[in-house]
């Protein structure tokens, strides 16, 4: 099994490192324009069942009466239709109701059918609310990677320099951000300058930022809109692409007594497996949410199928080639300020 | 096989047969995706931690009391909205559920049908040192004062009434007329009201008009007489003074129910009156006119407008009343004491009734005073104190809150979700079977790793039904997360023991096992630490709350006891 050498061990392992980098960095701009749902932007969505058989003609005469936008899905029963009403415009009752009554829906059945709004306002605090779980989420994600691959007291020592280096800016005056931002870097050039411990819980770290920035830049591109149960599927992403880096790290650094190609193309062998499983299970949603409209499910299989796509590279080509970088330095000992106080 | 070190294995298939025992027998709660149902959102004109609360409690009360299937009630993290979910789209149920979540409560005390003080006029003595309530054992206290003209009217209300009774209403129907039949109203006419051991003198047709102050009118049904079964509730008094509640003012309201609700018995004997002459229902509907015309604006009855003699129900049409049916079961009692849902309360909103003790009752003005009374258990006490607290304050709820969302989802379209669920996760386990058994070329490992997944499915859905867990879209999305992750790792495990194809032979003797498991482990570990963290804050999002929950569920589950059943499996067959 050395179709990953076999495919990959012509290309300088450098280049490959940093291609996934230029991908998330080309799609960045798509990413950061990401459309959003009408969960996020606010406005409207109708549900109707009714014992009518409706047309597509009539149900969009309806709509396209009160929005000039929207989308619709209609779906025939045994006994008559289900429609399914989006649209970021705000679809008045009044004027629903008009149209309806125009095909020859009776009061009766008009008087059951409330349209609910999603006012922009709301929408926007839930985006808040959303983004801010999200980075907590992937603070807390980054702080255990960061201690399970504690293989070195050299992490413990840069840490606690960044730490003071941090907290010594912000007593400064510095902003949060700043003094952050700082710290990590001298956390992670110190580390770097003694035994390079970091770099497994980095490489791990970055390969599901660079996951969720392509995702998100494909879907954009695709002009899915990104709706709350994105976000839950983003942080689905995150698990899933943790466990691939996670088992690429631990086969390439413990089995030491392996040439590190044959560790990287055992670990490839059982990584495809495990995305294979995942696209298999996430194309079952997108087949069956093709003939139904449960938008839900299918912006998670969207959110995945992208996502595990991109971990595809980075996992492969990123984290592997930072692993290869950190196992040759690490066996040759050929870092120049290296000093080994602290190595184990 | 040998169980002690097959107990993991053991454990599993326990907890499957469990689990498939628990979804047979108590079953699975679906959410309103599925079942259908409206969701709601309020916003609070003023957030903060004290205000939520407070109207959480509030709204839960309320609607609670509005008899729906299923009420939830979820404060958000912000502080300012609320979330409510409630299991009906019917519109004219989510019209009442509307009213109910606009309007304010409105408190009243009555002395014997006299007002002694209302919501806007009553309040919690916050300023007094220890509090507003106070619980000792299971008594328990609750500290009032009055403003306005309420001072001078309890004190008139209760001149010389000792050990009389003083009732409190929340949302009292004043607008309403209580519209029954002939037999219900003898049946009224012929039984005792008693709200705590105190309370004598009055039947349930008198408290009706004269204690509440709500009209009753009663129609002839013609020549359907109805067979009712009838269980008047009477206690024997049973005086149980407490010296030490008469506290230093004096002023001490005492509520007894509790106390009398033990010695509760039932008293078969009833007294049908004999009507003089048949009701015309002509006259009924004059005077039911009559009321219409000095302002009453709806009425309350028991049975379907439908069942209303027709010259009643022309005078709903003529002033467009509202019709309120509060359903009455024959074998049910109108009124039983302690009970807050019994007929006569949810018409009335009767909320309790205390007697008057000495000090109160001299004519001179009372601005402060204390409502007392004894509860079966400090919890019980607890309980009573918080919807005294709620009943006190909701008339004067310090904040406006809007509906500012309103979602229906109807049964149809969930029914439909549901299906497609299955299918979908049919579809899933053959495509992921696919994939293992091309990968592996072995159908023991491919079987293994496919039902490992598909009992972890039934473990998760089996603690949902443990815990009564509502499954909503967001949960199945979390199944599917955790069931997904589950495999992978069982790939983990899989290729870090047989290490896929391992040709050398001489591999084979140095290889060890338990080792090779360690390091899947740790991976295994690490990967679901990451998962649970990172679901951890999504908690906070009430939408994805069921998805963070069963994700956090599903990976402890297969971490704790399909995993290591797993390893076990394929320590077995290597």
């Amino acid at each position: 099994m050395d179709f990953y050498s076999k495919t990959f061990g012509k290309y300088d392992y450098r280049i490959l490192t940093v291609i996934p980098l230029l991908i998330a960095l080309l799609l960045l701009p798509a990413a950061l324009n990401m459309p959003l749902g009408i969960d996020f932007v606010g406005g409207t969505e109708v549900q109707i069942v009714t014992q009518r058989t409706l047309t597509d003609s009539q149900v969009s005469g309806v709509v396209y009466s009160c929005v000039s936008d929207a989308s619709i899905s209609l779906n025939q029963l045994d006994k008559g239709s289900s429609v399914l009403i989006k649209t970021k415009e705000d679809l008045t009752k009044e004027c629903l109701d008009k149209g309806l009554s125009g095909i020859g829906f009776t009061d009766e059945e008009i008087a059951k059918i409330i349209p609910s709004t999603f006012r922009p306002e709301l929408g926007k605090i839930l985006f808040e609310q959303g983004i801010q779980v999200f980075i907590i989420a992937l603070a807390l994600m980054a702080i255990i990677v960061f201690f399970a691959f504690f293989r070195s007291l050299s992490i413990l020592v840069s840490g606690v320099a960044g730490l003071a280096v941090a907290g010594v800016l912000h007593i400064l005056g510095f902003s949060m951000l700043i003094s952050g931002g700082a710290g990590l870097l001298v956390l992670l050039f110190l580390n770097l300058f003694m035994d390079m411990a970091v770099i497994p819980s980095i490489a791990v770290i970055a390969a599901a930022l660079l996951d969720i920035t392509i995702a998100i830049g494909i879907l954009s591109i695709f002009g899915i809109e990104l709706s709350l149960a994105g976000v839950a599927a983003l942080l689905m992403l995150i698990g899933y692409s943790v466990d691939t880096d996670i088992m690429l790290a631990t086969r390439t650094i413990t089995r030491t007594n392996k040439p590190f190609s044959e560790n990287v193309n055992e670990a490839f062998v059982t990584g495809i497996t495990m995305t294979g499983t995942t696209l298999a299970a996430m194309s079952s949603i997108i087949v069956v949410t093709s003939f139904l409209e449960m938008a839900a499910m299918a912006q998670i299989a969207y959110v995945l199928v992208a996502g595990l796509v991109a971990d595809l590279c980075t996992t492969w080509f990123m984290t592997a080639g930072l692993l290869r970088w950190y196992t040759r330095t690490k066996q040759r000992g050929s870092l120049k300020f290296k000093f080994n106080l602290f190595r184990d | 096989m040998d169980f002690k070190n097959n107990w993991r294995i053991w454990l599993l298939v326990l907890a499957v047969v469990l689990s498939l025992a628990l979804v047979g027998t108590k079953g699975l709660s679906f959410g309103i995706d599925f079942s259908g149902g409206t969701e709601l959102k309020m916003e609070l004109e003023e957030g903060g931690q004290e205000n939520i609360d407070f109207t959480t409690r509030i709204l839960k009360e309320r609607l609670n009391g509005m008899g729906l299937k299923s009420v939830q009630v979820l404060p958000e993290v912000d502080k300012k909205h609320i979330t409510i979910k409630v299991s009906s789209t019917d519109p004219e149920e989510l019209e009442n559920v509307r009213t109910i979540l606009h309007q304010q409560a409105f408190f009243e005390q009555f002395v014997e049908g006299e007002l002694c003080s209302r919501g806007d006029e009553i309040y919690l003595d916050v300023a007094r040192p220890g509090g507003s309530s106070d619980i000792t054992g299971s008594r328990w206290s609750i500290y009032v004062k009055t403003r306005g003209a309420a001072p001078q009217r309890c004190g008139l209300a209760m001149k010389d009434k000792e050990g009389r009774m003083t009732d409190l209403f929340l949302d009292r129907p004043k607008e309403s007329v209580i519209v029954l039949s002939e037999d219900l109203c003898n049946l009224l006419g012929s039984t005792d009201f008693a709200n705590n051991q105190g309370d004598i003198g009055y039947t349930q047709m008198e408290f009706l008009e004269t204690r509440a102050n709500i009209s009753v009118l009663c129609y002839n049904m013609g020549s359907q007489g109805a067979d009712e079964d009838d269980e008047p509730d009477e206690e024997e008094p049973e005086p149980e003074a407490d010296p030490s509640i008469l506290d230093e003012l004096g002023i001490v309201f005492e509520d007894e129910s509790g106390a009398a609700n033990a010695t509760n018995t039932t008293n078969g004997t009833q007294e049908v009156e004999e009507p003089d002459e048949p009701i015309d229902n002509a006259e009924v509907g004059a005077q039911l006119r009559a009321l219409a015309e000095a302002g009453k604006k709806g009425i309350i009855t028991t049975a379907s407008e439908i069942s209303l003699p027709p010259e009643i129900r022309e005078v709903i049409g003529d002033f467009n009343m509202t019709v309120r049916v509060v359903p009455k079961e024959p074998s049910e009692a109108f009124h039983s004491i302690g009970t807050e849902d019994s007929w006569i309360e949810i018409v009335t909103g009767l909320k309790s009734t205390l007697t008057i003790q000495e000090g109160l009752t001299h004519g001179t003005p009372i601005d402060s005073s204390v409502f007392t009374g004894g509860a079966s258990s400090p919890e019980e006490a607890r309980k009573i104190v918080d919807a005294y607290e709620i009943w006190l304050t909701s008339g004067n709820l310090p904040i406006k809150i809007n509906i500012v969302m309103e979602k229906p989802n109807l049964p149809e379209f969930g029914a439909r979700f549901l299906n497609y669920s299955v299918i979908i996760g049919l579809i899933a386990i053959i495509l992921v079977g696919a994939v293992i058994a091309v990968r592996y070329r072995e159908p023991k490992i491919s079987i293994f790793i496919v039902s490992i997944g598909l009992s972890e499915l039934i473990l998760i859905l089996g603690f949902a039904s443990l815990v009564s867990w509502e499954l909503d879209l967001a949960a199945v999305a979390g199944i599917i997360a955790a069931i997904g992750t589950g495999v992978d790792h069982q790939v983990v495990i899989t290729d870090e023991t047989l290490r896929g194809e391992r040709p050398k032979g001489e591999e084979r003797k140095i290889w060890d096992v338990k080792g090779a498991i360690n390091r899947a482990f740790f991976i295994i570990f690490t990967a679901a630490a990451t998962t649970v963290v990172a679901m951890l804050p999504l908690m906070s999002i009430i939408d994805l709350k069921g998805f963070a929950f069963t994700t956090i569920i599903g990976v402890l589950i297969g971490i704790m006891i399909t995993r290591p059943a797993y390893a076990r499996i394929v320590e077995l067959i290597t």
